[in-house]
Formats: structure tokens, C-alpha cells, sequence
């Protein structure tokens, strides 16, 4: 399956921020049987992230309060010749988080000169002060989708849930991005009501996994609905078995990530889901590129 | 009939899979003090059932959560062995009975021993050996420390028909030495040895044990710094390994960790 001008087959991939944190993560996600590979997120200054607890499972999925804890812009090119170095041989799409579409423009440069197939703004992570700061994420999604693209590398842009999600969409398709992948964790907070106090190390986190499935599932059905083909859209949030994947490919995803399953259940997740698209492909007599959307074509 | 039982089977499965790793609340029941180290017993509102030597993360409220080996302690109770060094081990350590804290876990992957391997612990490593202990292996165990006295209070905690050899670098325990001059000196003789212990401790042995000719039959504990403690953000990688040690570890095979511990 050809996902916003990058070849991913099968059509699986890790979210970023999830096991793939180094290239040795990476491996462990192409050994998995997965047909790209998303880096954790870099951010132009390096980030030492909240602390601990900053991942706490709950109800089959995660609360996590990562904070993009990561090494830099700098770490991009490490990171990708250290993966292909050691043999890694699938697409990289390398996740970058800037503060302003001018930072977005610098990290897509140094992915693109590190290697990259793609790269993946993150432009909804809950757990860091800019993005709750921005005021018309739309605005920003556009100027920042222009300075990624002046770096020559596919783009694809990752969206939170939210009123103004087709509004972000519609910014993506309209700036030229090649794929938007929804979607990010939700704002969520846990308190331990015998010590009266959040559990969480960044106070508030976000929310992944089969919690929040039927809203991710919803937002690609949305934005099929509106844009249909004129975006790829990838499907993330709360995939963790085949199942789950061929509700977002009916609903209009042309790919997965899976992010917290790889934690709760394990990598070989990405296999299951793998084998199980293949197989329920053939059930239902249809190539998975056919069956991309068809819930709302009203097949069979 | 048959496509559709077929399909029944595909479909057949519990929406939420069995979770790897869980949070779970938890009230400390016990504590003892050990020689200067404390035991604190844990009630668990859930099991953990965790399998030597997966370790989990103790949350205490308000405080950074750390990474510790959880020993198995019946059903819904586990315990840990906490040595105060920092400011959440610190807290642990004066907790009493009836304090609330959190365990998420467990992490990383059991490791069955066979029988006769050597399970070698020091430092704070040691309580690697009381989780193998308390799952039922029944050693033989080397448990080596600074002091005389912590080694020979861990030594109580060991059940009796257990084979323990004490070290330690002052008089009083089986052997005067560190743990690694204890292995060399053949202290513990066995074909696999499990490792746990500082760094240092890991290099030592690996020399003598590669000396011995029992390197690929052999283990070790590693620590890393692990920050989710849940394999989810991947920081936990070994250096020089292809591991991530909430994921593999924390035992990996000591023929891996020739890079990670700087031996050629």
C-alpha cells in the first residue's frame, strides 16, 4: 500500500513514541514484521521528558506522560544511520515537534538530509505547553505543513481529536501535506483516590489504546467522509488486533500505527494484525485497497 | 456451517486482550528492617503474580516512581526490598503499615532457572535472589554485600532447606571477599550462574565465568536507567545490545553483553 507517497506493506506501522524510542527499538518493530517504522518524536532542543510515572496502563490501554523526552535535532541523524547501520531496512518516518512552522521547517531539513522517507508533525501531543498554547492549530498545520514540504520529504501530519479537526484536515490537504494520521492520545488525568493525588508524573497525560478506539475510528470516518482520497489518511488509537485495523481501513485509512498495544499486549501484535488483514482481505474476496472506505460506500 | 464457525473462531476473542503490564494499587501491610535495608509487604488491590526477576514501578504518591524488583508474596501481595538512597526510597523505607503506593508492572520477562544454576547477588541486586527464593528455587545462592551484618540478616530471609552462601568484605560471612573472588574461588560451583549486581560486579564475573567455560549456560541482571518501566517508551535500551531491557530483560544472556559491560 502506497501511504502518503511512501510504500508501507503491510499497511502496519508503530505510533510514534512507542518502543521505537532508538534504533534498537526500531529493529525490534521491522523483527515484529511491521512495513515502516515511526521514530519517537525529536524536538529541536533535547527533552528529558516528565517524571516517573509517565506511563501508567489503564482499562487495556495507556495513560502516558511522556513529554517528548528525546535528544534533539541532532539525535535524527544518529538515529537513522544507527538503524540502517545495524541492517534496519523498512521505511523510516521520522516524527518531529517543533514550536513554530519555522522549527517544523529546520527538523524536516534534518530528517530529509539524515535520510528519512517522511516525516510525521506532531501537532496534537497533549503532554507539552506549545501545542495547548496555540490558538488556530489550522493556521498553524498549514504554515507548518509549507515549511516541512520546502525540505523535499513527504509529509504527513498526526492531529488530536477535537472540535476543530476537520478544520486541521482540511489545512493539511489544502498546504499539499501527503497523509494526516489520526489520532494522537486524548487529554486525560488519573488520581489514586486513597492518596488523594494525580498518578501521573506530568500531573495530566494522554489517553491511548482501546479506550479511546471508537473516537479515533470516528475521525477517520469524518475525514473520509469530507476529503476522501484527496488525503491518506492513517488510522491510530486503541489498535490491537486485526479487528481493530479493518475498522479503521473500512472507515477510510489507507494504513495503522499501533501505540499501546505494543506495550500492553507485545510486539508480536504487529504480526497478528498483519496476517489478520491478509486473511480477512481474502474472507471477504476483496484486496485491502478496495476495502479502504467501503463502509461508506455501503459494501458488500 | 463450516464459514461461518470459521469466522466465529476469527472473530472469538476478548476485547480487551490479557494485559502484559498493569497499575495496580497497593497498601503496605509490613515492614521489617533487614540488616539496615527494609521488606516492606504490599496488599494488592489485583494480582501481579511477577516471575523472578521482573521488577515493576513503585509509585509513592506525590514522589518520582523507581524501578524494583518485585518478589513474589502470595496471592494479591508482593514485597520489595527497598534500600533507602534516595528521596522515594527513602519515603519507602519509613512507610508503615496501612500507606497507599503503586505498583505498575510487572516488566521485563520471567526467567526460569534450571536446576543448579547459581543465582549471585550483590548490592541491591540481592533482592533478585529473594524473588527466585520466594517463587521456590531453591538455590544454590551466593548473596554478597559490603557488611557482614546485611548479608547475614538477608540470610534469615531465605528459607531454611535453601543452599546460601554468605560474602561479604568483612568477617563474618562463608566467604571474605567480593562476589566475584567468591565465584572464582568456587564458592558456588555450578554449569549456569544468573548474575545481579553493579555493573563492576557483572564484569568481573563475566571474565571468570567465560574463564570457566560457563558463559553461554549464563545470565545476567542488568540495570539501565528505566524511565515508563512498561516497554512503551523505549528509553530503556542496554548499550551495545539489541535489547531494551523492559522488554527483554532484565536477564539477558551474558554472551550478548560483551559491548554493554567493556569486555573484549
Amino acid at each position: 500500500m502506497i501511504v502518503g507517497r511512501v510504500r508501507v506493506e503491510p499497511p502496519v506501522m508503530n505510533a510514534s513514541g512507542v518502543v521505537a524510542a532508538s534504533a534498537a527499538g526500531a529493529l525490534k518493530v521491522e523483527g515484529a514484521g511491521a512495513g515502516a517504522v515511526v521514530t519517537k518524536t525529536f524536538t529541536l532542543r533535547p527533552r528529558r521528558g516528565n517524571k516517573a510515572p509517565m506511563v501508567v496502563p489503564y482499562l487495556g490501554g495507556l495513560i502516558n506522560s511522556v513529554g517528548l523526552a528525546n535528544p534533539g535535532i541532532g539525535g535524527i541523524r544518529e538515529y537513522v544511520e544507527e538503524y540502517r547501520r545495524l541492517g534496519g531496512s523498512l521505511p523510516i518516518i521520522v516524527s518531529i515537534g517543533g514550536e513554530t512552522p519555522e522549527e517544523f521547517g529546520e527538523l524536516a531539513i534534518a530528517a530529509t538530509d539524515a535520510g528519512a522517507d517522511a516525516v510525521e508533525l506532531n501537532m496534537s501531543c497533549p503532554n507539552v505547553s506549545w501545542t495547548a498554547s496555540w490558538e488556530d492549530i489550522a493556521s498553524i498545520v498549514k504554515e507548518s505543513v509549507a515549511a516541512a514540504k520546502a525540505a523535499g520529504i513527504p509529509v504527513w501530519v498526526k492531529l488530536g481529536f477535537g472540535k476543530g479537526l476537520l478544520r486541521e484536515v482540511k489545512a493539511a490537504v489544502d498546504s499539499g501535506a501527503d497523509a494526516v494520521v489520526l489520532i494522537n492520545t486524548l487529554p486525560a488525568m488519573l488520581i489514586d483516590v486513597w492518596a488523594m493525588k494525580p498518578v501521573l508524573g506530568g500531573v495530566t497525560g494522554g489517553l491511548s489504546g482501546p479506550p479511546i478506539r471508537p473516537i479515533a475510528v470516528k475521525a477517520v470516518w469524518d475525514a473520509y467522509r469530507e476529503f476522501g482520497d484527496s488525503i491518506d489518511i492513517v488510522g491510530v488509537g486503541g489498535v490491537d488486533g486485526w479487528e481493530a485495523a479493518a475498522e479503521f481501513i473500512l472507515a477510510g485509512a489507507k494504513a495503522v500505527q499501533v501505540g499501546a498495544a505494543l506495550s500492553v499486549v507485545g510486539l508480536d501484535v504487529i504480526r497478528e494484525i498483519a496476517d489478520g488483514l491478509l486473511s480477512y482481505s481474502k474472507k471477504v474476496g476483496r484486496p485491502l485497497e478496495e476495502l479502504v472506505g467501503a463502509v461508506h460506500r455501503g459494501l458488500p | 456451517m463450516s464459514v461461518l464457525l470459521e469466522l466465529k473462531r476469527l472473530v472469538e476473542r476478548p476485547y480487551h486482550r490479557h494485559s502484559r503490564v498493569l497499575s495496580v494499587g497497593g497498601w503496605v501491610e509490613r515492614v521489617d528492617n533487614v540488616g539496615g535495608l527494609y521488606l516492606l509487604q504490599i496488599l494488592t488491590d489485583s494480582p501481579l503474580s511477577p516471575e523472578p526477576p521482573q521488577f515493576g514501578m513503585v509509585w509513592v504518591p506525590g514522589m518520582e516512581a523507581v524501578p524494583m524488583t518485585l518478589i513474589p508474596a502470595g496471592e494479591d501481595r508482593v514485597a520489595i526490598l527497598v534500600r533507602p538512597v534516595g528521596s522515594t526510597t527513602n519515603a519507602l523505607a519509613a512507610m508503615r503499615p496501612g500507606k497507599r503506593l503503586m505498583l505498575i508492572g510487572p516488566s521485563g520477562k520471567g526467567l526460569r532457572l534450571r536446576p543448579g544454576t547459581a543465582v549471585v547477588a550483590g548490592g541491591s541486586a540481592t533482592t533478585v535472589a529473594l524473588a527466585y527464593a520466594a517463587s521456590g528455587y531453591r538455590g544454590p545462592y551466593l548473596v554478597a554485600t559490603r557488611r557482614a551484618s546485611e548479608a547475614l540478616a538477608l540470610r534469615r530471609l531465605f528459607p531454611s532447606s535453601n543452599e546460601v552462601v554468605t560474602a561479604c568484605e568483612d568477617s563474618g560471612c562463608d566467604f571474605l571477599g567480593t562476589a566475584v573472588d567468591a565465584i572464582r574461588e568456587g564458592a558456588v560451583d555450578a554449569g549456569a550462574y544468573l548474575i545481579a549486581g553493579p555493573k563492576p560486579m557483572l564484569r568481573g564475573a563475566y571474565t571468570v565465568l567465560r574463564e570457566r567455560g560457563v558463559l553461554e549456560t549464563s545470565y545476567a541482571v542488568v540495570e539501565v536507567e528505566v524511565r515508563c518501566g512498561t516497554g512503551a517508551c523505549g528509553l530503556c535500551r542496554v548499550p551495545g545490545t539489541p535489547y531494551l531491557l523492559c522488554v527483554d530483560g532484565p536477564a539477558l544472556p551474558l554472551t550478548d553483553l560483551a559491548a554493554y559491560l567493556g569486555v573484549s
